[in-house]
């Protein structure tokens, strides 16, 4: 990365550079610090993003620019050589090193890296509350002495310390500080190290400096405390078990706590929708018609659709996220996928897949081999995103006249399925056109944290529910309007939809569904949440009737099909690729056509 | 006496790293987190199916698979 990409708001700002190990709280200080002034951006030639965020302190502006996590300067991945571009060629006035008092031996390693190449620099100690609460006591001055830099002890997650970091930041980012780096070899060393195969003995030494200094400051310590919920959830037969049960409840309690209020939502907006109808006899027929029956119908409908699934689910989610668990979910998974040719990190990005594909899609950035991390995007959209999960939900509840329990049995066996398949493609791939062997595996499990509820809770409903919903929403309100025209405006006797529905007619009942069904999948390519309003909308709701055959064909359809519009952006984004775009979304769509395929002739015979 | 592997250990036993052969990006990577002769190491837990295997290392749980513990030599402590 070159100094360009830095935007300052005022030309005399200071540029602070954040650089840490990933998890250490790095966006929890960087939020800390900026507040919600922060925006992403990409950097000029890379895809990595690069967040830049700005703060004022005592009259002055700092710009900080949260570098990509990284344990080490030495590795050349492309997280870790953006950094050592951004700091060796002094792109910031000052650099900001994050560790982890809990494990602060580990951070050091990092930390004694970037003194060799870095301008001026400050270190923060994150997490001393957390080391407090295990009898872990850390000798600030003693690091400060043996560093050779100012040091400041914080916990970001309470702001506990924040104003002392500013003030250290303030005065050594004008270069008023004491200053004077512990160096551990000439420049010109440090700089073959950097960009040429290693020395492993010279590497090493970073490693034994951070021991040494760690041993002086750190007093007290972390045992190895394998608590029984941690032998639970990895354990032999009750990791599994957990695993299978954790989704099973989730589902449950999802579909169970969504039917009231969805109910409750669908019987306020007729009334509303009544009530608008009344009041909009004055206008012409086709513009009631777009603004009531295009318009809000579709924006209802996917808002009490949506809204109150995504309200129970979104928060489970993250509770478990927060808690440690995902991890262990790779951990317990990775085998399985190590058999497929491909790593465990890809059941992490399958599950933030279960939110949206399009940031599955995105999260597949943590997986290491470009093989194995094409692999995970082609298959992130056999995940049922939340656009469709809805959807999904409703449609398994009907298949046993609305029994709450089934039908989680049901979803649960079709998530199931999902990872079925994303197994075998994987394996398939793996051993075909993107052949090669698994990758090593590394990866850490960090400690289970009791999760902050409330504050998870207000994360998950408006950074994640409200966020997807408005965008749900964004979509749903032109596709309305467009959709009802294109339905109720007739073309030589003919509307658009209707010759839609009637051409796909023969192919989906081909499928197991009909024309409308199939007519409502084409249309909701925009995005996914049309899929029900939509079938609503052309009557093909109505056509499933009470038929199991249709519905099951429907919801393996919904399943595996074409993702939407953004995710294939996204995709042909982080692939570079049309041509792999195109594969990931005639892969899905092939493996749903068989299914439907299959199913009726099961049903059939 | 006999070459022991990072294989043989078993959860709450605990050793010294003696030698990290592996692939060069894996030796790297485990640097990186302060894998490095002379380390020592505790086995947490073995995943069902025998892999991937977690260690405590210098504050840190951290897990790797099994082929690539079996590249990885140790000197068990006494006592």
């Amino acid at each position: 990365m070159k100094c360009e990409g830095v935007r300052k708001k005022e030309p005399e700002d200071l540029v602070i550079s954040l650089v840490g190990n990933p998890n250490v709280g790095k966006s929890t200080l960087f939020n800390a610090l900026t507040g919600a002034n922060q925006h992403t951006g990409n950097w000029p030639g890379k895809t990595v993003q690069v967040a830049q965020g700005r703060y004022e302190f005592k009259g002055k502006g700092y710009t900080i620019i949260d570098l990509p996590g990284c344990y080490s300067l030495l590795s050349r991945s492309e997280e870790e050589q953006i950094t050592v571009e951004f700091l060796s060629e002094h792109c910031g006035d000052c650099t900001l090193i994050l560790a982890d008092a809990t494990s602060l031996e580990r951070t050091l390693n990092l930390a004694i890296q970037v003194l060799q190449v870095a301008k001026r620099a400050i270190l923060c100690v994150n997490l001393m509350d957390e080391a407090k609460r295990n009898d872990i006591e850390i000798d600030l001055p003693e690091l400060e002495h043996q560093l050779g830099i100012p040091v400041v002890g914080v916990s970001a997650a309470t702001g506990e310390g924040m104003d002392c970091l500013k003030e250290k930041l303030r005065s050594c980012g004008s270069g008023f500080c004491a200053y004077s780096p512990l160096y551990l070899m000439e420049p010109d060393v440090m700089f073959a190290l950097l960009h040429s195969p290693e020395n492993p003995k010279e590497a090493e030494c970073f490693v034994r400096e951070a021991e040494r200094i760690a041993g002086r400051v750190v007093h007290g310590g972390m045992d190895l405390q394998t608590s029984a919920i941690e032998r639970i959830t990895v354990g032999k037969w009750t990791g599994r078990a957990l695993l299978l049960l954790a989704l099973l409840a989730i589902f449950w309690l999802t579909i169970q706590g969504a039917n009231y209020p969805s109910a409750l939502l669908q019987t306020w907006f007729t009334v509303l929708g009544d009530w608008l109808e009344a009041r909009c006899t004055s206008l012409p027929w086709w513009l009631s018609g777009i603004l009531l029956d295009g318009v809000y119908q579709t924006v209802t409908a996917v808002v009490a659709v949506m809204l109150p699934p995504m309200a129970i689910f979104f928060p489970l989610f993250s509770l478990m996220e927060d808690f440690g668990y995902l991890p262990r979910a790779a951990y317990l998974m990775d085998h399985s996928f190590q058999c497929c040719g491909t790593c465990g990190k890809q059941a992490l990005t399958m599950s933030m897949g279960l939110g949206c594909n399009a940031v599955g899609v995105t999260g597949c950035r943590i997986i290491d081999t470009p093989r194995e991390r094409l692999i995970a995007i082609l298959t992130n959209s056999f995940m049922p995103c939340n656009g469709r999960f809805p959807a999904m939900l409703t449609l398994a509840a009907w298949m046993f006249g609305g029994n709450a329990l089934y039908g989680a049995c049901l979803v649960t066996a079709l998530l199931l399925l999902s990872v079925l398949m994303t197994g075998i493609v994987s394996a398939g791939l793996s051993r075909t056109i993107l052949r090669g062997a698994a990758s090593d595996f590394i990866m850490e499990l960090p400690p289970f944290r009791k999760p902050k509820l409330m504050k998870v809770l207000i994360r998950a409903l408006i950074d994640r529910t409200l966020v997807v919903l408005w965008r749900a929403v964004l979509v749903a309100a032109p596709a309305g309007a467009v959709i009802w025209c294109l339905s109720n405006l007739p073309t030589e006797g003919h509307s658009a939809v209707q010759w839609l529905v009637h051409t796909l007619e023969p192919v989906g009942s081909f499928l197991g569904m009909d024309g409308k069904l199939l007519g409502a999948f084409f249309l909701s390519l925009p995005a996914n949440e049309l899929f029900l309003p939509l079938a609503e909308g052309f009557g093909g709701l109505q056509s499933l009737g009470g038929d199991s055959a249709t519905i099951l064909c429907t919801l393996l359809f919904l399943l595996f099909h074409w993702p939407c519009s953004t995710t294939c952006l996204t995709i042909c984004k982080e692939t570079g690729s049309w041509r792999w775009t195109l594969a990931a979304m005639a892969l899905p769509t092939a493996i749903g056509c068989g299914l439907c395929i299959l199913v009726q002739l099961l049903f059939s015979s | 006496m006999k070459q022991e592997f990072l294989s043989g250990l078993l959860p709450g036993e605990c050793a010294r790293l003696t030698t990290i052969k592996g692939s060069e990006d894996l030796c790297k990577r485990l640097r990186d987190l302060g894998w490095i002769p002379g380390t020592s190491v505790t086995c947490v837990s073995i995943a069902p199916s025998g892999t991937p295997r977690a260690f405590w290392v210098r504050g840190t749980v951290i897990a790797i698979r099994l082929d690539a513990c079996k590249t990885i030599g140790i000197l068990r402590k006494r006592g």
